[in-house]
This record gives structure tokens, C-alpha cells and sequence, in this order.
């Protein structure tokens, strides 16, 4: 099955579509395995590049991607990321009377084959309990928009568990005290700890917190055809050199089913609907040469990021109460995490570039509801430094140091090998007039309305930065830091740095609440679905693939059988 | 890691073979490839008497002059006069770190091709992006469909090129007959004449040149890692090792779950510890001892 066609992986003899889905990254391969397994005809488009080689061949040694250790080409220079310089993004902060504060990068997540689970460090951990009826235990919080899940933990379970199967996520069951109850374990182990993490486990242990190894989709033993991860460090922000990652496991398994066609460098740009404005005929998209062309289907999947799926809304006339938007809301309560990022400086070298990133955690900070001596606020990763040139780039163009003193910083290397950051990814207050819309005059190379950022931070979330970061300093003394600080956030003037985007076309069951029902089906339309982080009512505060991912093998799989979505998961595969 | 008696002389045996454990490969030489420039003599020499005065040599480490930094930045600028254009470099592998054995674990003589140096073909999105970054927003369709509301890029050969005359200028205003003649606090004064734009990419580029993997033209054996505590590249070896029967385990010689000897804990200088203390008071941290 492997294509030989320019730009098109799988089948490339296909071309009559049950579904189309746009957007080849996490939920969109979650979602294409599920149909494809169950033999539905599928066609992704994907706006980025493929650097997977071999992605649609069966041989075991594929695929062969063509990523690589080279910091200057995945990371300063970008290969799979979104170049803002001919895709920018407008930002304004909450409340500002101008049309755009800044023109440039905002939140970009990488547009490539495998979207950007190729560029994260792979970070598992599901969501909580309480947090699919999180309006309920708190109540109304006046200037946010919290609302109850339309399912609840249970229901999404044997998503969770089929997506940590499939994608090789290793991790201990039990081993975090707070998480939800499993149906069964991991099926991979931890694989074995950073240094910066067995020193940040000491000093989380001693001030009484439960740190665990981080459940991560990185194999640690050879697994469903990938081999172990070795650790080569340059993990967060790039793609794997050896497909150790489960970045592009599912899509793999849809492309050799022979019923899917992936057609990259072909970017959506507006959804084509009939006479009776309650069906999406076609997408009409750019092709790798920036020419139109269109594709057909049945039924239509958004998997595009909650930013660019809700501009893909926007361009199509849905939203603004136009089509597909009765509710008012494409577009609305977007969020990011809120991450409180602790900075300890410690005389240690913790060698960075050897390990994945993060390796260990807790989620004693992610806190239990309406607990009177603390707030919500989310879980801690244990992280460090593994890139060179963007350290020495801090001290030269960021800090102005010059000559000597310089050198001197280079060889100290205080923000580089001896630093080390505890990372909370606290929840994010879902607000109703924090949104993506079309920005008014700012546009692409191709023409198009760019997506235009409205964001400000709620009492909510800053509540939970006051509370813990001082614990997260404690924390850095405790193992051994020298200095310890929090990280400031840049309130007004710029964006929140999280790559979590959740909310813009969110879930519900009633139609003047929610844009999406239950299974992320458009309330006002008959066969669009929206299948990445848009549909999530609030963003918890834990790691969000793993659950837009569990979320969008279930509406696959309501797809399939309605019914009993559950009991398609595995299709013929 | 569980160190068995059998394990434990396999890595004796390996790290007392001399050569074999970190040989590098022959990924360092691109002698054979032909390279595209963009720099004058004169105005290459311009830079590197700026980047030498920027991050000088010393006695203990590289300086941008031993690292040939200006060489990437050269090489760079003149991207797309090779074809495919030299910006992305290709992967897995750069051929100076071995395949594993699958059975012991340990690293072997067989090393990877240098991938690195076969250039990937862009996009149609990527070319339009680097042909902006480099030439300007004017040299493509589209280039300024934002003007008014951004400001316009000159490009990046642009801003080279005019920020080296005004070093140039400066060099003149002083007295001097060429930039070169000026002493290094001299040539950082006159750097502070130019553009921020010309200055942050100046800076920026310059750490590209010195730590960037040597096939883009810096790093010249490998002096900015081997000189500045980094490893660089390891793929397809990496630091986990597997072998076929028992659990995963360090490299012996460059560990991952623990402290490494060959790079200890240690104080900073006084100058580096002046600055934490005064960036961590000023964020209201705490300094521990």
C-alpha cells in the first residue's frame, strides 16, 4: 500500500470518502484508525509536510523519518512548525480596545504528518473524575464559563485504555495516588528516570508530595513494531529519529489498513455545505503547488487544533450566529493550561540532552474541589534544559552579555545543564469572550483571514499560581537548589507559551450552550464532527492529548455503531 | 539497573577498548560538498572581527572565530543558491554515534551514514517563509499583503549587508582605517550603533554557528560542544543501552540516571552567582545557601 504519488500516503486509488478528516495529528489518526479498521473509506488533509518515511509501508522497518538530533533545524529553524512569517497569528489581550497587539507567532502547533504529536515529549496522564462535572462541584464562578461534560470518566475509560495500548504509553499503574481508577495497567513500564529527575523525586518526597514516573507514549521496550526509546534527549519540540514515539501509531495502523488516503501539503480552507445548510459536502483546500481543489465525502471530521478547526468554521460562514452556530459560540471559551513554571538553578549538571524531556511528576498540586485550604491547580512536570544553541542564545540576544562575561556564562551554563523547572499545568478557567476569531485585516501568503487570539487570565487560575508557586520554590530547596524562583507571566503583552489548546467548539447537550453534542457531532449540522481539543468543556489540569485522543476514537466509534462505540475500538486490525 | 557479574565485565570491556566506545564517525567532513557563500571577503572579515569581539577566544574554551561561527552565517545567507536550498539538513543519523549491538547492548563499529548533509527539499510554504526571511517580503507573491499593519522585512541579507557598512561607518568615524583596527571594546560600541534587527540576528545567528551540528558550516570540530560540556548528536546509540536479556541500562561513560564524574557539581563564578542572586531577588525567589 505504500504510495509512490506525490504527496499522498495509503491508497491512493481511492475516491469516494465516508469521512474526511482534517488534520492528521493526534485526534485525527485516533480517529481515522477506528474508522479504517471497521472498513470506512477515509481521506485526511494535511496542511504540513510528511517526514515520516515509509509511513504507508508495511515493511517492519518502516517508517524510516527523517528527523533527526539537530537543534537548529527542528527547533530555531522550524521544519514541522507552522512559519509565522508567511502564517502569522494575531493576539489582543482580554478587554483590549484595539484590533491586534501583536502580529506574528501564537501558540503555533506543528503542521506536519502526525500534527503536533510529533513535536511533544509524549506526556499520558488522564484526566480526573471530577473533572467531567467540574461546573457541578464548584458552582457558578462569576466571569467564567464552567460547565459539566456531557459524558463522564467511566464512558471515556476504554478510550483511554485503547489509546495507551495502541500507542505503547508507559507508566506505572498505581503509582500516582490521584488518578482515576484504571481497567487495567500500562502496557509498558517506566522506562528509567532522568537525573534532574531523581533529585527534583527526592526533594518532593521530603516536603511530603507523591511523585511518580510521568505516563508517557515513548516505548521503553520495543513495542508493536517500534524499537525502545534510547533517551537521546532532544525530545520536547521534535520529532523522534527512530519512531520511538507513539506520535504516528495509529495513523500507521489506519494507512495499512488500505482504506485511507492521506493527502499532505494540502491545506483546508473552507467547508462547502448543500442547499440545506445542515450538510458539509466537500472541503475545499490548497494543494502542495497552492492550487484549489476539493474532496468529498459523507461525513466530516475537524482534527485541526481548536485554533485552526474553529478558523476553518469561521472561513466556512459558521460562525457570527451564521451556519452551524445557533449557540453563538464557535470560536469561544478558548483555553490554554495555565503553567506556573518554577525555575531552580542548582550547581548539579543534570546533562539535558541525555532522556525525553520529563520523566517524573506529581499531581498533589492538581488539588480535589472545593477544598477550603487550597485551590485546583494542576500537575507537575520534573523538567530541564537539553538544547544548546537557544541557552546561549538567552544569554547573548535575551541578557546582552558580551565578551568575557560572556565565555563566562556559556562555561557556568546556570541556564542550560544546571537548571531545572517544575512545570504546572494548571487549569485554565474557560471564559467566554476568550477566543479565536477571523482578525479583521491581518492575512496569510495564500489571502485567508488569519486566526485572531483574544485571551486574558481569570482569578481562577492566577488564585492557583499565588498558591503554589512559593510551594514550587520550597520544593527546588528542598532537593538541593541554590536559587529557586517562579518564572514571570507576560500578562497583556504577549501569549500564554502553553501548546495546550482546548475549548472553541465545545460539548454539551444542549444546543444553545454548546456547539458539539455528546460525540462532538455539530449540534446544527448533520455530519460534521469535531475531533482535537476544541470539543473539551473545561481543560483540567493535566496534559490534554490523551483525552482529546480517547475523545476522538469515541466519536469514531459512535460513528461506526452508534449504539455501542466501545465495542468498535479495535476493528479489524 | 540490576549490574550482573556478566554485565558488569561487559562494560569493562568496552569502555577499556580505546577508540571503540566514542570513536567518532566521519561526520564532520564535508570537504566533497559544494557550498554556496554569501559574504564579500572584505565584509566576511567584518564579521568575524565582530563575532570574535562578541565571544572571544581564551584559554579555556572556543571563541566564535574557533568555532567558525561566521561560516554557517555565510552559508546561510546564501541558502537558496544550492539546490535543494541548505536550511533543513537531513536525518536520521550524522554518522558520528554507532548502532547498538542488539544483543549485548553495546555500541559497534558500524556506524551510520551522515544523513546531515543531504539537504531536505522544502515546501512550497517553507520556500515562500526562508525566501522572506532572506530576500525580503517583496521578493515573493504575497510578500507584503500585510503592509501597513506589520513593518516591512528587508530580509535578512538586507540587514547584513547595511549592518556592515555601519560597522564600516563607525570604523571611519573613529579614525580607524579598516573595522579590524578597532580593539574589541571599540567594536562593541560600534555594534551598539547598528539596528536591533541587524543586532539580534547577529547574536542569534551566532549562536546557531558556534552550537549548531558542524554540517551547516560552525562548530568546527565540534569545539562548541566539546568545549561548553555538551554531547551534541547520539542517535542512533543514544544513552539508554538494551541488550537481549535483561532490563535497560546507562552508558557507562556518559550516564543518564545519575550525575555524570566527567562533568561534577560545582560553584558558579562569582560574576554568574551575582546574577542569580539579582534575577532571583527581583522575581521574589529564594536563594538557598
Amino acid at each position: 500500500m505504500s504510495s509512490s504519488v506525490d504527496n499522498v500516503l495509503g491508497n491512493t486509488s481511492l475516491d469516494r470518502f465516508d469521512v474526511v478528516i482534517v488534520g492528521s495529528g493526534a485526534g485525527g489518526g485516533a480517529a481515522a484508525r477506528v474508522l479504517a479498521t471497521n472498513g470506512l473509506k477515509v481521506c485526511i488533509l494535511e496542511a504540513g509536510n510528511n517526514y515520516f518515511r515509509g509511513l504507508d509501508d508495511p515493511d517492519t522497518d518502516m517508517p524510516r523519518p527523517l528527523f533527526s538530533n539537530d537543534e537548529l533545524k527542528l527547533s530555531s529553524r522550524g521544519l514541522i512548525e507552522q512559519q509565522a512569517i508567511v502564517e502569522p497569528r494575531t493576539f489582543r489581550a482580554l478587554g483590549a480596545q484595539v484590533d491586534r497587539q501583536l502580529v506574528g507567532e501564537v501558540n503555533n502547533l506543528p503542521k506536519t504528518v502526525g500534527g503536533g504529536w510529533v513535536h511533544a515529549d509524549m506526556q499520558c496522564p488522564r484526566f480526573n473524575d471530577f473533572d467531567f462535572h467540574l461546573h457541578s462541584e464548584l458552582g457558578d464562578i462569576a466571569g467564567a464559563s464552567f460547565a459539566d461534560w456531557p459524558l463522564d470518566y467511566d464512558e471515556l475509560e476504554p478510550f483511554y485504555a485503547a489509546c495507551e495500548r495502541l500507542q505503547g504509553v508507559q507508566g506505572l499503574a498505581g503509582a500516582d495516588p490521584f488518578a482515576s481508577r484504571r481497567s487495567g495497567p500500562y502496557p509498558l513500564p517506566p522506562g528509567p528516570p532522568m537525573y534532574v529527575d531523581s533529585l527534583l523525586r527526592g526533594g518532593a518526597e521530603r516536603i511530603g508530595l507523591h511523585p511518580f514516573a510521568f505516563p508517557g507514549a515513548r516505548n521503553s521496550r520495543p513495542y508493536r513494531g517500534r524499537p525502545a526509546c534510547n533517551d537521546c534527549g532532544l525530545c520536547s519540540m521534535y520529532g523522534c529519529p527512530i519512531n520511538a514515539k507513539g506520535s504516528v501509531a495509529m495513523l500507521r495502523d489506519a494507512l495499512l489498513t488500505g482504506n485511507v488516503q492521506l493527502r499532505y501539503n494540502a491545506a483546508a480552507t473552507r467547508l462547502l455545505v448543500d442547499s440545506s445548510r445542515r450538510r458539509v459536502t466537500a472541503v475545499a483546500y490548497l494543494d502542495a503547488d497552492g492550487n484549489p481543489a476539493e474532496v468529498s465525502g459523507d461525513r466530516f471530521l475537524l482534527a485541526a487544533s481548536a485554533i485552526e478547526s474553529a478558523r476553518l468554521c469561521l472561513l466556512s460562514g459558521l460562525g457570527n450566529g451564521g451556519l452551524g452556530n445557533s449557540s453563538g459560540l464557535v470560536g469561544r471559551n478558548l483555553m490554554f493550561h495555565h503553567q506556573t513554571i518554577s525555575v531552580g538553578i542548582y550547581r548539579e549538571d543534570f546533562h539535558g540532552e541525555r532522556g525525553r524531556s520529563v520523566t517524573g511528576g506529581f499531581s498533589d498540586f492538581r488539588g480535589v474541589p472545593n477544598d477550603a485550604q487550597r485551590p485546583l491547580g494542576g500537575i507537575v512536570e520534573f523538567g530541564t534544559n537539553s538544547e544548546k544553541i537557544q541557552e546561549a542564545a538567552t544569554y547573548m540576544v535575551e541578557l546582552g552579555f558580551r565578551g568575557a562575561a560572556l565565555k563566562q556564562f556559556l562555561r557556568d551554563r546556570p541556564l542550560g545543564a544546571h537548571l531545572a523547572a517544575l512545570i504546572m499545568q494548571g487549569e485554565d478557567a474557560p471564559q467566554l469572550d476568550n477566543r479565536i476569531d477571523l482578525d479583521p485585516a491581518v492575512r496569510d501568503i495564500n489571502g485567508l483571514p488569519v486566526p485572531r487570539i483574544t485571551y486574558g487570565t481569570h482569578p481562577f487560575e492566577l488564585a492557583a499560581r499565588e498558591y503554589y508557586g512559593p510551594r514550587l520554590i520550597d520544593l527546588h530547596g528542598a532537593a538541593g537548589a541554590q536559587f529557586a524562583f517562579v518564572a514571570p507571566i507576560n500578562e497583556g503583552g504577549a501569549t500564554p507559551s502553553s501548546r495546550h489548546i482546548m475549548g472553541t467548539l465545545r460539548m454539551g447537550s444542549d444546543p444553545r450552550t454548546s456547539v458539539t453534542d455528546a460525540f462532538c457531532k455539530f449540534h446544527d449540522l448533520d455530519n460534521l464532527y469535531s475531533a482535537d481539543g476544541a470539543p473539551m468543556p473545561t481543560s483540567s489540569g493535566y496534559n490534554p492529548t490523551l483525552t482529546l485522543q480517547a475523545l476522538a476514537m469515541r466519536t469514531a466509534g459512535a460513528i461506526v455503531d452508534p449504539a455501542r462505540p466501545e465495542s468498535v475500538i479495535e476493528g479489524d486490525a | 539497573m540490576r549490574v550482573t557479574r556478566r554485565r558488569f565485565l561487559g562494560l569493562v570491556g568496552a569502555t577499556g577498548a580505546a577508540g571503540l566506545w566514542w570513536a567518532p564517525g566521519c561526520g564532520d567532513d564535508d570537504s566533497t560538498t559544494q557550498v554556496a557563500h554569501f559574504f564579500t571577503s572584505d565584509e566576511r572579515l567584518v564579521v568575524e572581527d565582530m563575532a570574535a569581539a562578541l565571544v572571544p577566544e581564551d584559554d579555556l574554551s572556543a571563541g566564535a572565530l574557533a568555532t567558525d561561527a561566521v561560516e554557517l552565517i555565510d552559508r546561510f545567507l546564501a541558502a537558496f543558491d544550492s539546490d535543494p536550498p541548505a536550511i533543513f539538513g537531513g536525518g536520521p543519523y550524522s554518522g558520528r554515534s554507532p548502532f547498538p549491538d542488539p544483543r549485548t547492548g553495546m555500541p559497534t563499529n558500524d556506524y551510520p551514514d551522515n544523513d546531515f548533509t543531504e539537504m531536505l527539499p522544502l515546501t512550497r510554504m517553507q520556500e515562500l517563509a526562508f525566501r522572506i526571511l532572506l530576500d525580503g517580503d517583496a521578493a515573493v507573491t504575497n510578500g507584503t499583503i500585510n503592509t501597513g499593519i506589520v513593518p516591512p522585512n528587508p530580509g535578512l541579507r538586507a540587514i547584513y549587508r547595511d549592518g556592515i557598512a555601519a560597522l564600516e561607518q563607525a570604523a571611519q568615524d573613529a579614525g580607524a582605517a579598516s573595522f579590524g583596527e578597532l580593539d574589541a571594546e571599540a567594536r562593541i560600541a560600534a555594534f551598539a550603533t547598528t539596528t536591533p534587527d541587524f543586532r539580534g540576528a547577529l547574536l542569534q545567528n551566532l549562536a546557531e554557528g558556534m552550537f549548531a551540528a558542524p554540517e551547516y558550516g560552525g562548530n568546527r570540530d565540534r569545539r562548541g560542544w566539546l568545549d561548553y560540556d555538551y554531547d551534541g548528536d547520539s542517535q542512533p546509540l543514544g544513552y539508554t543501552l538494551f541488550d537481549a536479556d535483561s532490563e535497560p541500562f546507562d552508558r557507562p561513560d556518559k550516564p543518564n540516571q545519575t550525575a555524570d564524574p566527567n562533568r561534577p557539581a560545582r560553584p558558579f563564578s562569582p560574576e554568574v552567582e551575582r546574577f542569580l542572586t539579582a534575577i532571583t531577588a527581583a522575581q521574589g525567589g529564594k536563594r538557598f545557601f
